[in-house]
């Protein structure tokens, strides 16, 4: 076959690659679309392993197909010889041509040439190539189901609803990290209840921990909340003074419930005034004082004896053991000694107990106040300074808040003459130390800092002026 | 061969300028008679009277420069008159002698006149001549000369007194054509034509030499698998009692066309293709052709008369379902 032949063949096989290559194409995106637009509409969750399934067998299909159509679509002679015949009206010239290719005759000859003639004056224009229906139709539906899923994937990259606001990144920092050791061992060397310390210092060693994982600063609050929740429900569990005051409030006695009203304060130099009045309340006329304990004893020792108070909790029984003693004095010869004896050796015990309690409240509180700060959980953030180098709030060095007492007592009210000097505050190296041992350390640490140039010398006077004070009243203390 | 095929195609068309000068239109009965002519066939013409049958064949007669014969069938037609019989003579010496004397049979081109008007007998003793072209008298038998064509023709009314040609006999015609009534402006030409002369005015402008050979000539006309394929399926379509008949026989046809009907599509075919100056049998020749070959070889039963439909409208039918199922 000569090259009037052959440019037909080369444009019906230009025509079998476009058929296969569109249709192998077309059914292999329709092999991915169609599941994937099922799974999509239907919300079944899947994992990426199915859409990368999808897309092998996709490309599976795809090849298969190709290689198959273009077999059977592939122009071999014969086949090339009947479409343009076909195509041309040629009236079975070049598939007679073809068939007797290999005929040696006059005539067959003769019609060779006259074919080839026929077909070298055609143009390749006039011989269009030739596309069903179908083969539109599915390129079609493959293209649109193509471009839906495209539309689809990108509705599902920008969902519908307010737009997320990307939340504040949280990362421990080496200063968090120091003040919250720093509270642990507030903690640690604090006098509070043994129940009660384990677990706080445990919790913040926790928060530590876990703080280190964090990412989001809203994860680090419910974080620090929890461990503030925690805290507050483990003091409540181990003061009783809240119960024990819920209880004696309901006394008819003016005496107790006064002592449940100073009890639930914690307030130690007026609890030990409220014990101190019971014997000045009862002590008196022998003939009256039975009296007034049994009356007394109706609504002190009953009271507790009848309450939900756990009797075996060291203040309930403390204050059970009190009234029952005062009870029993109505029997004692000398009953207004007896009394004496009684309150003196009572006030002690309850004293000890309230001022573990009272220790307990006020480490507690100052943790919870503490964690605050240290993660800005304040709302009343705005009153705390900003440290401007690290602009990390500024955390009290010295010691926890004390609990108030009587305004004519000092120290912690346990009888012993206490100064200013001896007051606790904290040490980065020591933990809590008395000021008084510290204070000189201090000083000299400041000057050398004035020296070294670390501080301007603006702020040495104002400085001076604060040491000469707190030397002042050391001085003053000394000579007391 | 190039010389040849040209002749060819030439040659027909000078037979067809010629015959036209004595006859007006009829231009596809004209083509069919020089295609039946050349594949060594013979036509069966139907028409009514006064459309030019006759004269078709005396100006056939006159363009191939054959020798031409006329044979009026009528009811006591003998075979004898046809073919010729043996008669006593007395030779030189005045001894008697048995001598055959030749029919009108024994000539080139034979116009057999009103064929179904003569007695089966004596349409049966045209059988072998047209078939084998050679007659038999007392024993002896007498070949025709080449190119031997019988030119048959029936009136397709005044059917009182004439006898249908058997079904054998019509298979021995390759084709059979319909000459229809001349459109206004042909019968016009007639009339125009004859008020000159009633003579033929063709000329000679081929021999049956010439004749023979183009017959060669077209034997090597290829024609493909496929269009083989197709012309069969046609033939055996036409058979309802066959499993591969398709509706259209089932329905339509009494009994299909025998194989004879294959052999003249193939053979006219090729010849028809030369004469469109293609050369190769294309399925446009088998279709054009399966009417001629096919209206006298098939009968249609009752339900295509029911129908109202004719011979020609059931080979219609019959085209199209092939093609449907062949092509």
């Amino acid at each position: 076959m000569n090259e009037s032949f052959n440019k037909f063949k080369k444009k019906i096989l230009l025509e079998a690659i476009i058929k296969s290559v569109g249709i192998a194409v077309a059914v292999g995106l329709l092999c991915f679309t169609v599941p994937y637009l099922i799974v999509e509409i239907k919300k079944i969750n899947v994992n990426e392993f199915f859409v990368l399934q999808l897309i092998f067998i996709s490309y599976g299909v795809m090849i298969i197909l190709f290689g198959l159509l273009f077999l059977i679509l592939f122009p071999r002679k014969l086949k090339v010889a009947k479409r343009i015949d076909k195509q041309l009206d040629l009236k079975q010239k070049v598939q007679t041509m073809v068939e007797y290719e290999n005929v040696d005759n006059p005539m067959t000859n003769y019609q060779r040439e006259d074919t080839l003639k026929i077909l070298s004056n055609i143009s390749l224009k006039k011989f269009a190539m030739k596309f069903s229906v179908f083969f539109f139709v599915l390129v079609s539906i493959a293209l649109a189901l193509g471009v839906t899923t495209i539309v689809v994937a990108s509705i599902e990259d920008t969902p519908d609803g307010p737009p997320i606001i990307e939340q504040p990144s949280y990362d421990l920092d080496n200063w968090t990290v120091r003040a919250l050791l720093d509270l642990i061992e507030v903690v640690e060397n604090s006098n509070i209840n043994k129940d009660l310390k384990d677990p706080v210092v445990q919790n913040l060693k926790s928060l530590l921990i876990s703080l280190e994982v964090v990412e989001l600063e809203s994860e680090m609050k419910i974080l620090v909340n929890e461990v503030i929740n925690d805290t507050s429900l483990r003091l409540d569990l181990t003061n009783s003074n809240n119960e024990v005051y819920h209880e004696l409030k309901e006394s008819g006695s003016p005496l107790v419930k006064e002592l449940a009203v100073q009890i639930n304060t914690l307030n130690v130099s007026n609890i030990t005034n409220c014990i101190e009045n019971f014997y000045v309340y009862l002590a008196g006329d022998p003939a009256t004082v039975k009296e007034a304990i049994v009356e007394l004893d109706n609504d002190f020792r009953a009271i507790i004896s009848r309450s939900n108070l756990n009797q075996n909790e060291a203040l309930t029984a403390a204050l059970l053991k009190f009234a029952t003693e005062i009870k029993n004095c109505e029997d004692a010869s000398n009953v207004n000694e007896s009394l004496s004896l009684v309150i003196n050796n009572n006030k002690d015990s309850i004293l000890d107990i309230i001022k573990i309690q009272a220790e307990n409240k006020r480490i507690i509180e100052y943790v919870v106040s503490q964690l605050k700060v240290i993660f800005g959980l304040n709302e009343a953030n705005s009153d705390i300074n900003n440290d401007p180098d690290t602009n990390k709030p500024i955390i009290n060095p010295v010691e926890p808040p004390k609990i108030p007492e009587g305004d004519n007592q000092g120290g912690y009210g346990t009888g012993e003459e206490l100064f200013g000097s001896d007051d606790i505050m904290f040490d980065i190296e020591k933990g809590s130390v008395k000021y008084g041992e510290v204070i000189s350390k201090y000083y000299g640490d400041l000057v050398g800092m004035f020296n070294d140039g670390t501080l301007p010398e603006d702020y040495k006077e104002f400085f001076d002026k604060y040491f000469d004070i707190l030397f002042g009243f050391i001085e003053e203390e000394d000579s007391e | 061969m190039e010389n040849n095929v040209s002749l060819f195609s030439q040659t027909i068309e000078n037979i067809k300028n010629e015959i036209r000068k004595d006859l007006v239109g009829q231009d596809d009965v004209v083509e069919n008679v020089i295609i039946a002519i050349i594949a060594g066939g013979n036509v069966l013409l139907e028409g009514v009277p006064g459309v030019g049958k006759t004269r078709l064949v005396r100006s056939l007669g006159k363009v191939l420069n054959l020798p031409f014969s006329r044979i009026q069938f009528t009811p006591d037609l003998m075979p004898s008159d046809v073919t010729g019989t043996n008669i006593i003579q007395k030779d030189e010496n005045g001894r008697m002698q048995t001598v055959f004397q030749e029919g009108p049979i024994f000539a080139n081109l034979i116009l057999a006149d009103e064929i179904n008007r003569a007695t089966p007998k004596t349409q049966s003793a045209m059988l072998e001549v047209m078939q084998e072209h050679k007659v038999t008298v007392a024993n002896t038998t007498y070949k025709m000369a080449e190119p031997f064509f019988v030119l048959a023709t029936e009136n397709p009314i005044e059917q009182d007194g004439t006898y249908p040609l058997p079904e054998a006999q019509m298979d021995r015609f390759i084709f059979k054509l319909i000459m229809e009534f001349p459109t206004i402006e042909e019968l016009a030409n007639i009339v125009k034509m004859t008020q000159i002369t009633l003579d033929e005015t063709a000329n000679a402008v081929v021999d049956g030499p010439t004749i023979l050979k183009m017959r060669d000539i077209a034997k090597d006309v290829p024609v493909v698998d496929d269009v083989l394929n197709y012309a069969m399926h046609l033939v055996a379509a036409t058979h309802p009692e066959l499993e591969s008949a398709n509706d259209v026989a089932k329905k339509y046809v009494k009994y299909g066309a025998s194989p004879r009907a294959g052999q003249a599509l193939i053979t006219a075919a090729k010849i028809r293709a030369l004469m469109h100056g293609n050369y190769n049998v294309s399925y446009e020749d088998i279709d054009a052709l399966a009417f001629p070959v096919l209206r006298h070889r098939i009968k249609v039963n009752y339900n295509a008369i029911n129908d109202h439909l004719t011979v020609e409208d059931v080979i219609k039918l019959l085209i199209k379902e092939n093609k449907k199922q062949v092509k």
